[in-house]
């Protein structure tokens, strides 16, 4: 499995930022993560937790805000989101795309005291 | 309660060591190639193929990838210029080489006296994707038994692939695997990517590949 490191870097974003911001106590993180990644939100919750004590973002709530795949028809540049594993384009129904959103992997903000 | 806003992307600091990497490999003027593919579709059998058919002119490195084993390390021992074997068991990713273990692997390496670097990745379609390391070039080895629909299931490695090698063609008599739906599937996605389909068992095709691949060597 690969998120435990990618928890770590998660981990030192946090801390880093708050250090910055100078604030006592994160209580909530927001990570947004693309459903084409490979990215098991419960799992980087499972090392959150331990990885997390006595820091500043114990016990923080980890919220996961999921990206649906997004994909552009390069036939006709509609740009949508598939319903099934077959990609096929809803308006001129090629199969042709480019893959514009459900990538990422981006802690969004938190919520501090 | 206040509130901070981000937005830094968890996967900055692979990045930036996979730069370091890039640089690493242009300043010894060497052509890193990230080979992946599922277990069994034939990597190391390609990386042999490959360093056999460019011949003695070509001085190529092999990091190997692995969970535990150094068996894969073994086999390419005899025939590459040097070998390092990386084993991710107990390391932050089991799953997926990252850039700071080819970091660590690079410093092993004869930079200076190498033109070709073949890194062999962990037998995985998901989660190499996700790591960058630096090379130049991302390969794909699919392999005939494995069914012609890989595209559909792990569609981001074939949309970032550079060349797509279709390994153990031999076995198509045998197997249920579609040429033409497998290389629609994977142009859906990645339009104008070559296709490589290969037997490295028989040798079938691997001129192409080797050909191909000392065109890039020869414009790096």
């Amino acid at each position: 499995m690969h998120e435990y490191g990618v928890t770590e870097s998660l981990l030192k974003i946090v801390e880093d930022s708050a250090k910055g911001a100078k604030v006592e106590k994160v209580s909530r993180i927001v990570v947004v993560v693309g459903q084409l990644t490979g990215f098991v939100p419960d799992c980087i919750r499972f090392y959150f937790e331990t990885m997390s004590q006595n820091t500043i973002a114990e016990g923080a709530e980890l919220d996961f805000e999921e990206m649906p795949v997004r994909l552009k028809c390069r036939q006709c540049g509609t740009e949508f989101v598939p319903e099934t594993r077959v990609w096929s384009c809803p308006q001129c129904d090629s199969s042709e795309a480019d893959i514009t959103g459900g990538r990422e992997l981006y802690v969004k903000e938190l919520e501090v005291t | 309660m206040k509130k901070i806003e981000i937005v830094q992307g968890i996967l900055d600091a692979n990045q930036a060591t996979a730069e370091g990497n890039r640089a690493v490999f242009d300043r010894n003027n060497c052509l890193a190639l990230n080979i992946m593919a599922a277990p069994g579709a034939g990597k190391t059998s390609v990386v042999l193929r490959t360093i056999e058919g460019l011949g003695p002119d070509v001085a190529t490195g092999v990091v190997e990838g692995d969970v535990v084993s150094t068996v894969d390390a073994e086999r390419v021992r005899d025939v590459a210029q040097a070998v390092v074997q990386i084993n991710t068991k107990g390391m932050p990713e089991s799953c997926a080489l990252v850039a700071d273990m080819v970091d660590a692997a690079l410093a092993k390496l004869p930079l200076a006296d190498l033109d070709l670097i073949l890194i062999e990745n962990v037998g995985n379609l998901i989660c190499p994707t996700e790591f960058n390391l630096g090379e130049h070039l991302k390969i794909v080895v699919a392999s005939t038994p494995e069914g012609d629909d890989k595209p559909l299931k792990y569609p981001l490695i074939f949309a970032d692939a550079d060349a797509v090698i279709i390994n153990k063609s031999d076995l198509l008599l045998y197997v249920d695997f579609s040429m033409d739906t497998f290389m629609r599937s994977v142009r859906d996605l990645n339009p104008n990517v070559p296709f490589f389909p290969m037997s490295c068992k028989t040798g079938e095709g691997v001129s192409t590949w080797i050909d191909w691949l000392r065109g890039k060597l020869n414009s790096k």
